[in-house]
């Protein structure tokens, strides 16, 4: 070996056997100095590789000194190394050699193997991180019959989630933690997947410590080195379902207030609303024992109406309290009352006590909290506009709470609602009812008034008569059997005496006639005003055919009214005219339409006496005449008879005139039907 | 059946001065018929039916016309109406309701019962005896009784 400093670029290729020269392998050749005495081809190729300016001694292991110190003690040694030379990896075989006084190392590039060996590390690695960081439950297990539901695999979060630490699940099968009721399910489910290769499924899981848990379960069939085995990767789905079953009793809650609100439109008047309120709320809030009271402003006092809930503890309540609660009065502190108006539900922290106003004596409300294990207790006003109608105590069971404390607030405002309206309607209700009595009494007055004038007209008809008929029929007889021996001013009183009771019949008659209308049930028919008019008139013209009258009578009228009554109108009126126009040569009678203010009006005109407008108002009075007997006949019945009809109706009448410049008389008769 | 002037006329007619007034018309109608006047409905009904203070009397025999008032002491003139149509031996007998009423509920329940005839008695004396005369002729002498059931 040569002493001179290795050139390490120009190794000596002089030393040594061609053989190593040749190796493809690195070879390389040190001294006792850790000098590079030699470099074959494929050492040298090696660093060309590397770099342009790589040295030989990066092929020595960094423990290099430790390697020649075992030459310098001249013993036989080998170590092996791995080196890395830039890019390149090398697994180095290192013999030292003392008869040479050298050390010889044989390299073996292994660069690519050790590329694989770390991206498999890494993999793994990265295998590990995703089974185990995965929320979701992963596990294997074999589905072949001799190791049925085995686990071959399992994550952290199965072991979390079923309470199992990994080497106690690896010892179980997956039938081992699945509930009876799933596992009953559970060949069906393997007979699906098995058709399918892959399938979603609920099932349900106990933990460890005996929990049921629900999972959804995405499960894949792969084959395992000729074993069937099933990943399954499992979410657990307890807080989903809870959110359903909270997002069910929502709606359910919602439900029970929309219904509430419709049972209570529908509630019978004389139904018992507390207790259905009791009972409704009851079902909302939860394990309670519910309590409604109502509220009566004037004496400031409550009194329990109804009490529901939690099943046979009212009679446990009677037991203790040693009476039924319902009917119990009681007051509470001011402040709490305003506290009712409020849309809140509120807590009384102190318990059985401070709900009864601090009243109960602590031992007793202790032994109720005791005996019914009351927990929270809360309570809220019904109330409207500012004033408080009721309230209601919620005493929860101890461990339970308010399941839904907003839809308990909305039930009770809307109950307070509901109150206030019932009690709008009870009140009306009383309203309707005393209203109707009246009408009732009024109206059997009426009957009664009606039955006495009826009474009367028949007394009148029959009894007030008799005796004109006597001082008729005996002056009369006088006239007749006696006449020879009275003068004629004798004669002549016996005819006033026989035309005065002429006349009182007359009025008697026509008064009956009056009564008569107001009596009868008024019957409205189709009838023809125009022919009842030409039909009077012809009668008329027939009782003095010499008179000059024209009629002048507007065709097609016609109307719904009482024929019978219809027909006294037009008849009055007809008379009248006939009448009154009785001292004038020629006279013209007119029967016609008109529009008064959008409605239709009849009127009957005639040009004849006429009278003064001053006057006006003694005409439709019964008796009162404008005129005297001499120069018109009449009992000044007719017009009031005439008024009163038209009235009875629903129609209105009025009349306009002057003297010696006839007179109009305009009537209307309601319509009970719109025309068409 | 014998002479129709010779069959009774019966006026039942509780008011004197009417009793007088239509006895006082037929006569001068020169009406010859016997005429009954019972005071009151219970007295009429003995005369039709041959009881009490009229015993003995046969009931075949009923008047050639009845004059009924329907305001009547005792049994008003619709009741004594009604008995004399319930009865087989006098359903058939003339009766006119001759009153002072001219009420409907009267008139028509006369009709209802089975009045022949409803004359309203009217002040004027003159069409009272008319009315009266009418009817006495009518019924006692023109009309042909009902066969006699005897």
């Amino acid at each position: 070996m040569s002493s001179t400093p290795a050139n390490h670029n120009q190794p000596d290729r002089g030393h040594g056997a061609s053989f190593p020269q040749l190796n493809p392998n690195p070879i390389i050749g040190v001294d006792s100095s850790g000098h590079v005495t030699f470099l074959n081809d494929g050492a040298t190729r090696a660093l060309e590789y590397t770099g342009k300016d790589a040295s030989p001694g990066l092929f020595l292991p960094k423990d290099m000194n430790e390697i020649l110190a075992a030459l310098k003690r001249r013993e036989r040694a080998t170590f092996r190394r791995e080196v890395t030379v830039g890019d390149l990896v090398f697994d180095e075989s290192i013999y030292v050699a003392p008869e040479d006084n050298a050390v010889g190392i044989y390299a073996t590039e292994i660069t690519e193997r050790k590329r694989t060996e770390q991206a498999l590390r890494e993999s793994e690695e990265r295998f590990r991180l995703l089974l185990h960081q995965a929320s979701d439950a992963i596990y294997v297990y074999e589905l072949s019959e001799d190791r049925a539901g085995r686990f071959l695999e399992v994550n952290d979060s199965a072991c979390r989630i079923l309470g199992y630490s990994r080497s106690e699940l690896l010892a179980m099968a997956v039938g081992d933690v699945t509930t009876p009721g799933s596992l009953a399910r559970m060949p069906e489910i393997v007979a699906e997947l098995r058709a399918r290769g892959s399938l979603v499924f609920v099932t349900e899981n106990r933990t460890k410590d005996g929990r049921a848990i629900p999972l959804e379960v995405n499960a894949r069939l792969f084959d395992l080195q000729g074993r069937t085995v099933v990943l399954a990767i499992a979410r657990d789905i307890t807080e989903r379902r809870q959110a359903e079953e909270r997002e069910r009793q929502h709606l359910e809650d919602t439900v029970m207030l929309r219904d509430t609100a419709l049972g209570f439109i529908q509630l019978a008047h004389d139904a018992d609303v507390y207790q259905y309120v009791a009972d409704r709320l009851s079902g909302v809030v939860g394990e309670a024992y519910v309590i409604v009271n109502s509220y009566d402003e004037n004496a400031d006092q409550f009194t329990v109406r109804a009490v529901a809930g939690i099943g046979a503890q009212l009679e446990a309540v009677i037991r203790v309290m040693g009476r039924n609660p319902v009917g119990t009065v009681f007051t509470l502190a001011r402040e709490h009352r305003s506290e009712y108006a409020s849309e809140k539900l509120l807590k009384f922290e102190d318990g059985i006590r401070e709900l009864s106003s601090g009243k109960l004596p602590g031992v007793l409300a202790q032994t109720i909290e005791k005996t019914f294990d009351v927990g929270g207790i809360y309570a809220m006003g019904f109330h409207w506009q500012g004033r408080v109608l009721g309230s209601v105590n919620v005493i929860m069971r101890r461990g339970a709470e308010v399941r839904d404390p907003a839809i308990v607030e909305s039930f009770v405002n809307q109950v307070a609602i509901a109150l206030q309206h019932r009690r709008d309607t009870d009140e009306l209700y009383r309203h309707r009812v005393h209203l109707e009595e009246l009408v009732r009494a009024r109206t059997r007055e009426m009957e009664l008034a009606n039955k006495e004038l009826e009474a009367f007209s028949y007394s009148v008809s029959h009894d007030l008569r008799a005796p004109l008929r006597a001082i008729n029929g005996f002056a009369q007889a006088l006239l007749e059997d006696c006449g020879a021996q009275l003068d004629t001013v004798a004669r002549g009183y016996l005819d006033r005496v026989r035309a005065a009771s002429r006349r009182m019949a007359e009025l008697i008659d026509h008064l009956l006639n009056l009564a008569r209308i107001a009596r009868l049930p008024l019957e409205r028919k189709p009838v023809d005003l125009s022919e009842m008019v030409r039909t009077i008139a012809g009668e008329l013209r027939e009782t003095d055919p010499a008179r000059q009258v024209e009629f002048v009578i507007q065709d097609g009228m016609s109307t719904q009214a009482d024929p019978v009554l219809a027909a006294m109108v037009l008849r009055n009126l007809m008379d009248n005219a006939w009448k009154f126009t009785g001292k004038h040569p020629t006279a013209r009678i007119e029967f016609g339409e008109t529009e008064r203010d959008g409605e239709r009006v009849w009127f009957v005109k005639d040009d004849g006496a006429g009278f003064d407008m001053a006057y006006v108002d003694n005409l439709f009075a019964p008796f009162q005449r404008l005129h005297t007997t001499a120069d018109f006949a009449g009992t000044g019945i007719g017009l009031a008879t005439v008024q009163r009809i038209v009235r009875r109706h629903g129609g209105r009448g009025w009349i306009e005139g002057a003297v010696e410049q006839g007179a109009t008389y305009y009537f209307t008769f309601a319509m009970v039907t719109k025309e068409t | 059946m014998g002479d129709n002037r010779e069959r009774t006329i019966l006026l039942v007619e509780d008011n004197k001065d009417d009793e007088d007034l239509a006895l006082r018309a037929l006569r001068k109608r020169n009406i010859s018929n016997p005429i009954v006047v019972c005071h009151d409905g219970a007295e009429a009904l003995e005369y039709v039916f041959g009881t009490g203070k009229y015993e003995g009397r046969n009931v075949a025999e009923f008047p050639a016309v009845t004059l009924l008032d329907l305001k009547l002491p005792k049994v008003d003139g619709l009741t004594v109406l009604q008995r004399i149509r319930a009865d087989p031996r006098t359903k058939l007998m003339p009766v006119v309701i001759l009153t002072s009423s001219n009420q409907e509920m009267d008139v028509a329940r006369s009709y209802e019962v089975g009045a022949n005839s409803y004359v309203r008695k009217p002040v004027e004396f003159e069409q009272f005896m008319d009315a009266v005369h009418q009817l006495g002729l009518y019924w006692a002498l023109l009309n042909e009784p009902p066969p006699d059931r005897t």
